[in-house]
């Protein structure tokens, strides 16, 4: 068994820019192996991973470093960690952790393609949409391979352009755990296959298309009762304001999606996840999103502090 | 200024078809950088030799680490368009000049047939196929569903053979309401009436002829070759035995890349 770690850095590193990676490193992996690539804060421009062989234990890693994460940067867009235009993924098995993408215009951020019935993961990731970008996250691979998309945070889709959709799954079974999605005419939409979301927040025009979604929150109607109409606003976030957006749950601990999520720590890997995008272990009543509040409150406590929120935020 | 990184050594995969469209192989341009950046340890020998071309951009150089991608063209043969009746040839325009990546039946006929269409046949270098827009409507394709007549039947009311506009009625089972609305509205349809689970809905044939285009290029087109240029095996050992750098003057880069697409 052997993982094969090489760095993606502006200077200093094995390689300048992913695509290099890409290009050095494709090979048949063997199950046990893993091919990595850990980036370092850049911006980068596109790849596309084809050529490769994997297999279940046997896989690609693309992931942010994790020195570069600080309290600071994590949880919201940062220009000082790795940013990528786009990501076409072909090949199966291929795990996306601590990424984020700033998608150009007209373009999608991650696509994937591929003949195999193995899954993709994309965890921890967020997705900047520029206002004319298409898609932050299409899968249209076999009608039996896997998306797997947990704790990530999208954001900056045009709401009224039909065009411009979060996640779209084309073909094949999407699962979208503990994510946020603020924008896009779709949040998360049924265009072929299927997708089981829980515990995610989407503000857009149409939130859930077709999915089968268990306490999920959203904008509109099509959330879980009792989570639904739910602004993308600062009673919610900590900032929504255009260029400055933090998507960690409002820091009064009084956000409408605080403790109102289902722990989903006993569902089948890689969904058996316990920690939020920060990292942050998910303690107390999970919270719907990809943030879980610092401090777990009793849910009673939660329901009467935010019946006086307006009185308390004063 | 630009410097481009060149793969010196074969990649390699078993399965021929990813190994082709996959794989960077020697002599493949992998990416463009500015004059003067500073590469990783990994992007020099064995893996990779740089050219430097001080005469050139990266924007002008950005055209050579293209793949070499399909390109569907269509072209209407025949048309009755009283009875919303189309005979159509697809052809690959990025075939090159001995034939390679000509269209083949085996590459469309699945999607093709799909969505509807009749009398498939193959005649180098195109497909011919009947493009009935009463069929069409009522596919597996257009509804992005397999098996579509196991959960609609359909009733055209009207099709005005004019303005190009039909009108249907579609009986739907076991699909959620949400779904048949999206797949009317992302089809290009207007909705007119929804009673139960019944919907009826106009759409305009030329809109038709254009999502099949659109779903036929994103379903069935594919990178044919991971790169479109390349430089010879030759050019690469010569930088190679000069220790993996080499500075050219545009013509000279301009000598030295070949296009499959003329070969």
């Amino acid at each position: 068994m052997a993982d094969t770690l090489k760095t993606v850095k502006p200077s200093g590193g094995n390689y300048t820019s992913l695509a290099a990676w890409e290009a050095g490193q494709q090979c048949v992996i063997s199950a046990g192996d893993t091919q990595t690539a850990e980036c370092y804060s850049m911006a980068d421009d596109t790849v596309s991973i084809n050529g490769w062989t994997t297999v279940a234990t046997g896989y690609i890693i693309i992931k942010g470093a994790d020195s570069d994460r600080t309290s600071s940067n994590t949880g919201k867009w940062s220009t000082s960690r790795y940013r990528i235009r786009d990501i076409l993924v072909m090949e199966e098995y291929c795990r996306l952790v601590n990424l984020q993408w700033e998608i150009y215009e007209d373009g999608t951020g991650c696509e994937t393609y591929y003949s195999g019935t193995g899954a993709t993961y994309i965890s921890g990731c967020i997705f900047k949409g520029n206002g004319s970008s298409q898609k932050a996250i299409m899968h249209g691979s076999n009608a039996n391979a896997k998306m797997y998309i947990w704790n990530c945070i999208i954001f900056g889709l045009n709401a009224s352009d039909s065009g411009r959709r979060g996640f779209e799954i084309q073909s094949g079974t999407g699962y979208v755990y503990s994510t946020t999605v603020v924008g896009g005419y779709y949040g998360l939409l049924v265009n072929g296959g299927s997708i089981t979301a829980k515990n995610c927040y989407v503000s857009a025009t149409s939130c859930y298309d077709s999915c089968t979604i268990t306490t999920c929150a959203s904008s509109d109607n099509t959330g879980t009762p009792g989570l639904r109409a739910i602004a993308a606003d600062t009673d919610t976030f900590v900032n929504v304001s255009a260029g400055s957006e933090d998507y960690h749950l409002a820091a009064d601990g009084l956000s409408p999606l605080q403790g109102v999520g289902t722990d989903t720590s006993g569902d089948t890997a890689p969904l058996n996840f316990t920690d939020d995008i920060d990292g942050k272990t998910r303690t107390g009543t999970w919270d719907c999103g990809a943030d879980q509040h610092a401090a777990a409150v009793a849910k009673q406590d939660i329901g009467f502090l935010r019946k006086y929120k307006h009185y308390l935020r004063r | 200024m630009a410097e481009i990184l060149f793969k010196a050594i074969d990649a390699t995969n078993p399965d021929p078809d990813k190994d082709r469209r996959g794989c960077y192989k020697k002599g493949y341009p992998v990416v463009v950088m500015q004059g003067g950046h500073t590469w990783g340890t990994e992007e020099a020998l064995p893996k990779f030799i740089i050219v430097k071309c001080p005469e050139v951009t990266v924007e002008q150089c950005k055209q050579y680490i293209e793949s070499w991608n399909d390109n569907f063209s269509y072209t209407v043969v025949s048309q009755d368009a009283a009875k919303g009746i189309y005979t159509v040839r697809v052809q690959n325009d990025t075939a090159n000049v001995s034939g390679l990546n000509r269209i083949t039946l085996a590459k469309v006929e699945a999607f093709l047939t799909k969505w509807g269409c009749t009398g498939i046949s193959f005649t180098s270098p195109y497909v011919q196929f009947t493009f009935k827009l009463w069929d069409v409507v009522r596919s597996d394709g257009f509804w992005g569903k397999e098996n579509i007549d196991d959960f609609a039947s359909f009733v055209l009311n009207s099709y005005d053979s004019t303005t190009g506009i039909g009108t249907i009625t579609a009986t739907v089972s076991n699909i959620p309401e949400k779904e048949v609305l999206f797949t009317i509205k992302e089809r290009g349809g207007t909705l007119i009436s929804h009673s139960g689970n019944e919907y009826q809905f106009s759409i305009e044939r030329s809109a038709i002829f254009e999502l099949f285009k659109a779903d036929v290029k994103q379903r069935a087109e594919n990178v044919f070759c991971r790169r479109k240029f390349y430089v010879s095996e030759a050019d690469i050992n010569t930088v190679v035995s000069a220790g993996g750098t080499v500075t050219l003057t545009k013509t000279q880069l301009l000598n030295k890349l070949k296009n499959k697409l003329t070969e």
